[in-house]
């Protein structure tokens, strides 16, 4: 989708009629736009959001307030938003009204038009349209608010990006099919519980639907533990960052740094004997318990093997060898259907053959094996137990000196680095306080399940009793396992997208980035931009804004690459123009000018919105090869000048003021100047 | 009770989510309506599949 015209009427700041052209271009499809703080920048992405989906930005001030004030106290009540676009081949026009005036609802307004040979052709179902033109979950990420953009590389942002990651990917679609095959399920198991006259089944049923209401509450309430855990353990995060740069501090705080990474590695050493422990108790306790059978089995397998010298079962190849050469061990002839060749011939039946043979030495080797294991295995055990009770050593003296360095930053003279260091215990406790929680809840959802199981077994057991009962319960079963296939697959799609979407954010910044920095998305989707070595990148509004900037960058490349998917469980991409609001704001000048470069490529039509701080010559010189359409917002006032400076911006040499005084009335004006 | 297959699983799930993406785009009343239709595709479903095991 490409858009080729945008047309404010009355629309917030925009009194009366305005528009902009968008550039088209292939090459030149950059459409910039100069405006000064408050004069109208993040008001035209809002116009455009506003238009597709009656939806603004979350920074957007006041986004109820519609019509132009001016206009409201001329009695004129309606404001609009026109876009006129291109998709696949055709053109449309789609224009959402607001008039004050209307009731409730009534208030907004959208039309939409197919153009055909100049003709008008009204859409019935517009919005149906404009969301298989951009799903709105994805709107977001092309109409962008960069000055919001650092959200994605906050310390909370795990939740945005997994957020960002769900809905780029279309998971919308499977999240709708879980939560109606989840309904659908209770439904059946309430109709499981009316069938009639069987009251053990209501009885039965009954008590499933309070177990599956107690689950769904601890559900929530796992998820809200969990997101204050994260939650805390990013703040307590950004308190550390905090001192290790304070003076004073930093050196204490670089020990505790390296303290806390000493512990770290011996809590995963823990872990990982720990693990070797339950491993122990899964294969070895069986060779103990076992030791007593393996050794009768030896005894059995070495006594067959030595009491016959033909060994019972008899060889087959030995027999074999009898009745070909027509000679018994005992000497007498064996003559071919000879009453004796019949005798050795009938052995056959018993012989056992080279595979039964070798089975018994695989098994008398197992055997034997088992016995060795087992006699090995205590001391196995005993030198894991030696290597946690030394762990568990150096892990208490590690707390201990930890908790020393934390009170020497607690008693520095600053009240600052004091009152720092106390939040950051606070936030220790906090977070100790909900792990109990956590784990109490836990250990309460697993009970719930075992009750829950128990309670569907019984329910099955009881309606096998009726016919009505037993269809239901295929039909649960169905919708069970539809659920539980749907979710797997979901699961794999956002881990792919999740690792796309890393890799696309990488190669960006081999590009853009001056130093080696690399992007990494956590399993939990939190976002960390990290050195090679692994270690995380201090980061300032610049890189957090840079980061922000190439996520976005690389949703919207995903989005692209999946507009043909035919994936049955996800809505397929989209392209759309990729607007940008103040997206240079933090990066310092060098970064300005790389990400410059590099942003028209990041979608077939893009739509700048800079102020002159982010609109710099080198910037400008950046961006001029693929410029294609250039406007001003100029700030008219009804008041006059004073003492107020005056706003300028130098264009391609040409000095325009941006910032008029005693006009008619306050209002902005957007003026095309390439 | 007869066992439901893994194949059959997967055939209605994905009818299933044919349901879903032709409601996807819809802002009116699509719950009610959607609901309805996958309640009506469950009950099809089994008595087609029911009389498929039968024969």
């Amino acid at each position: 989708m490409k858009i080729r015209k945008v047309q404010l009427h009355n629309f917030r700041q925009f009194y009366g009629d305005h528009e902009l052209e968008f550039a088209t271009g292939a090459d030149q499809n950059v459409t910039l736009v100069h405006a000064e703080n408050g004069f109208g920048k993040t008001t035209i992405l809002n116009a455009v959001l506003w238009a597709f989906f009656q939806e603004t930005t979350a920074k957007f001030e006041r986004h109820t307030d519609i019509v132009n004030y001016g206009a409201l106290e001329e009695r004129q009540t309606e404001a609009r938003v026109s876009v006129e676009f291109e998709f696949e081949n055709n053109n449309y026009i789609l224009t959402r009204t607001y008039n004050e005036d209307s009731g409730g609802r009534d208030k907004t307004n959208l039309s939409a038009f197919r153009v055909e040979h100049g003709n008008l052709q009204v859409l019935k179902a517009p919005q149906t349209f404009i969301s298989s033109v951009v799903p709105q979950e994805m709107a977001k990420y092309f109409f962008f608010d960069g000055e919001a953009a650092e959200a994605f590389s906050s310390a909370t942002n795990f939740k945005l990006i997994g957020q960002a990651i769900r809905n780029i990917l279309g998971a919308s679609l499977a999240d709708t099919a879980l939560l109606d095959l989840k309904d659908l399920s209770r439904l059946i198991d309430r109709e499981i519980g009316q069938v009639p006259g069987n009251n053990e089944l209501s009885a039965i049923e009954e008590k499933l639907w309070e177990t599956n209401e107690h689950l769904d509450t601890a559900a929530d309430k796992k998820k809200e533990y969990e997101d204050s855990i994260s939650t805390f353990k990013a703040q307590r995060e950004e308190i550390l960052e905090q001192l290790r740069t304070l003076e004073g501090a930093k050196e204490i705080q670089a020990r505790r740094d390296d303290k806390q990474a000493e512990l770290n590695q011996i809590k995963i050493e823990l872990g990982a004997v720990r693990t070797e422990i339950v491993k122990w108790v899964g294969q070895r306790t069986i060779q103990i318990v076992s030791r007593k059978l393996g050794k009768e089995t030896l005894n059995f397998v070495d006594e067959a093997s030595l009491t016959g010298r033909i060994p019972e079962p008899y060889n087959r190849d030995f027999v074999r060898g009898l009745l070909t050469s027509g000679l018994c061990i005992c000497e007498r002839d064996l003559k071919p259907e000879s009453k004796e060749w019949q005798a050795v011939a009938k052995l056959l039946e018993k012989a056992a053959n080279a595979e039964i043979l070798s089975r018994v030495i695989r098994a008398r080797s197992r055997v034997s094996q088992l016995r060795a294991e087992a006699a090995e295995a205590p001391g196995v055990l005993d030198s894991l137990q030696k290597r946690v009770v030394k762990l568990l050593g150096k892990q208490a003296h590690l707390e201990q000196e930890i908790a020393e360095l934390g009170k020497k930053i607690q008693n520095l003279p600053l009240a600052e680095i004091a009152q720092r260091e106390k939040n950051r215990r606070a936030l220790d406790d906090k977070i100790q306080k909900v792990n109990q929680d956590l784990g109490q809840l836990k250990n309460l959802i697993y009970q719930l399940e075992v009750k829950k199981e128990q309670q569907e077994r019984e329910l099955e057991r009881v309606a096998r009793t009726s016919t009505r009962a037993q269809k239901l319960l295929t039909k649960r079963q169905l919708l069970e396992r539809s659920s539980a296939l749907l979710k797997g697959l979901l699961a794999q799609y956002e881990k792919r997208a999740s690792e796309e979407i890393e890799k696309e954010v990488n190669g960006i910044l081999e590009t853009v980035a001056h130093r080696d920095y690399l992007c990494r998305i956590n399993p939990d989707f939190s976002i960390d931009l990290t050195f090679p070595d692994g270690q995380s990148v201090p980061k300032s509004g610049g890189e957090k804004q840079l980061l922000s900037l190439l996520f976005i960058a690389s949703l919207v490349k995903f989005a692209a690459s999946r507009i043909h998917d035919q994936n049955e469980i996800l809505k397929p991409g989209t392209v759309a123009p990729l607007i940008l609001d103040a997206p240079f704001g933090q990066l310092d000048p060098g970064y300005q000018e790389s990400t410059a470069s590099y942003v028209p490529k990041l979608a077939q039509q893009v739509v700048l919105l800079v102020s002159s701080s982010q609109g710099n010559q080198r910037v400008l010189e950046a961006l001029k090869p693929y410029i294609g359409a250039e406007y001003i917002l100029i700030s008219e006032n009804k008041e006059p000048r004073g003492n107020r400076n005056e706003t300028r911006v130098v264009l391609h040499g040409k000095d325009h003021i941006t910032s008029r005084f005693s006009q008619p009335r306050t209002m902005s004006v957007i003026e095309r100047v390439m | 009770m007869p066992e439901i297959t893994n194949e059959q699983v997967e055939k209605f799930l994905k009818e299933l989510m044919d349901i879903e993406r032709r409601y996807a785009n819809e802002r009116t009343n699509q719950n009610t309506d959607r609901r309805q239709e996958i309640r009506e595709h469950l009950d099809r479903f089994s008595n087609v599949e029911q009389r498929n095991e039968n024969t």
